[in-house]
């Protein structure tokens, strides 16, 4: 009958092991904080779930090619509807030429 | 972005934006940023290895890093809408927008299961 | 009567092909030169010769005609497995055209190939509530497949396999996803070779992802508020890569 190997013996094997392949020799399995050292880094994954950040607005396109005149649906739609008004009659009033008078009193009366 | 909440700038994201996308957004970048020296705080303070009053002070200093530095205060929201709950990962879409993406045939290869 | 007539235009087409246009392709090295050096005879056997197109009439082409025919594939020779292709998609419809036109891209290329493999089809699935509030009853389910073919190259050199994949790549469909498998051999005088490269500096490059914070650990240590707790013994193990400070330790202790 044969019997196990002594212990002193296989930890002999376990360190040799360790060293070939690179490994962490812890035989009395004392707490190194080996395991912050090997885990993966996820912080580029966790920045970039948003998507990026890094993208070309209409404004950024503006403000780079200023004699392009790109068209904006948005402003389009405004002056659209403000010439529709004006046509109506409901537009906003025409501005007074005349300097209002100096004296604010005068006017409440 | 500046002022007390947000101490640091960040460039906004492309997605739908409301003020919890904003700060989540802000905690994903800032705890990328700090991610390595926190994982050596750790490191030190948890190496038994190292004389005691070592280890302590890492763990005051991991104790005192600043606000929004924290892998586990990040949260999944819904890039859509701004939901944090009944997200699918898959597709980092609250249910409703998953289904309404689903069913107007946004979503490659999903179809309406019947088996 | 059919298939008769198929299987003569198969072999007249493997004797033509074999002939003239593939070898010339193929690099130097390749192992079929031996295949070259036999004498092919080019004796092609059409039945269809009295059938001319209306339009240009001239023969119909004969490459051209075996698209009409499931695709040609050449017999392993060795059997040594090159290359895996893996085809994934969606739709089914999309993955078997680009299974059909793998085998023929092989085929002109002079790799032998195995037949188109469905692997089993990756199936997701949801189960989401209707609505956008409550009523938690009423749901829907939604279902993805993913569908996977494989096709297995054997016997050709890796030019030959790179030139056969950037032609798929180039002439891919959309929605379909590519992913090759390449095996590489080596000379039985590989051992040399390995005795001659440096392993500390591969096990360093291996390193790269962790040392960032291997690195961070050792900045901080050499920090004054870290080193002046630190005792002469800890300077020691604190100056050395953290994975053998534990080794380090020992020897201090013993």
């Amino acid at each position: 009958m044969s019997f196990p190997p002594q212990k002193a013996r296989l930890l002999e094997v376990a360190k040799l092991q360790s060293k070939i392949f690179n490994q962490v020799y812890n035989p009395n399995q004392i707490r190194t904080g080996h395991k912050y050292l090997t885990q993966k880094l996820k912080g580029d994954t966790v920045k970039s779930y948003y998507g990026p950040t890094e993208f070309l607005t209409m404004k950024n396109l503006r403000s780079m090619f200023p004699t392009v005149g790109f068209m904006d649906p948005e402003e389009e739609y405004r002056l659209d509807i403000l010439r529709s008004r004006k046509r109506r009659g409901k537009g906003a009033p025409a501005k007074k030429r005349e300097a209002p008078s100096a004296d604010p009193k005068k006017k409440k009366k | 972005m500046g002022g007390f909440r947000f101490p640091v700038k960040v460039k906004l994201p492309s997605s739908y934006l409301n003020s919890r996308i904003i700060r989540d957004h802000f905690k994903r970048q800032q705890a990328a940023e700090h991610e390595v020296t926190i994982q050596a705080l750790k490191y030190i303070a948890r190496n038994t290895a190292l004389p005691a009053k070592a280890r302590l002070e890492a763990q005051l200093q991991l104790a005192t890093m600043p606000n929004y530095t924290r892998m586990n205060a990040i949260k999944d929201r819904c890039v859509e809408s701004g939901h944090s709950k009944g997200i699918i990962k898959a597709f980092r879409l609250h249910r409703y927008q998953f289904r309404e993406k689903a069913l107007a045939g946004e979503l490659p290869g999903v179809q309406k299961g019947s088996w | 009567m059919f298939k008769k007539f198929l299987c003569q235009r198969v072999v007249s087409f493997r004797s033509l092909s074999s002939s003239s246009r593939i070898l010339n392709i193929l690099p130097k090295s390749s192992p079929i030169e031996i295949v070259k050096q036999k004498e092919v005879e080019y004796n092609p056997k059409i039945l269809s010769k009295d059938e001319v197109l209306e339009t240009t009439k001239t023969p119909f082409p004969i490459n051209v005609e075996l698209n009409y025919y499931s695709p040609l594939r050449h017999e392993k020779r060795y059997g040594d497995l090159v290359a895996e292709i893996q085809f994934r998609a969606f739709d089914h419809e999309n993955l078997d055209f680009l299974g059909d036109f793998a085998q023929r891209a092989a085929y002109y290329l002079d790799i032998p190939v195995s037949g188109v493999f469905p692997l089993p089809t990756r199936r997701e699935r949801w189960t989401v509530i209707r609505a956008p509030f409550v009523h938690a009853k009423s749901k829907e389910n939604f279902l993805r497949l993913t569908h996977k073919r494989v096709i297995k190259a054997y016997d050709a050199t890796p030019e030959v396999i790179d030139l056969w994949v950037s032609y798929l790549a180039k002439h891919s469909n959309a929605g379909v996803g590519i992913k090759v498998i390449t095996y590489h051999r080596e000379s039985e005088n590989y051992h040399e070779e390995l005795s001659k490269t440096d392993f500390k500096q591969l096990v360093e490059e291996n390193r790269k992802g962790t040392s960032e914070v291997s690195k961070r650990v050792q900045e901080l240590l050499s920090d004054p508020i870290f080193k002046k707790y630190l005792g002469k013994d800890e300077e020691k193990i604190a100056s050395v890569k953290p994975n053998e400070r534990k080794e380090i330790k020992e020897e201090i202790q013993q």
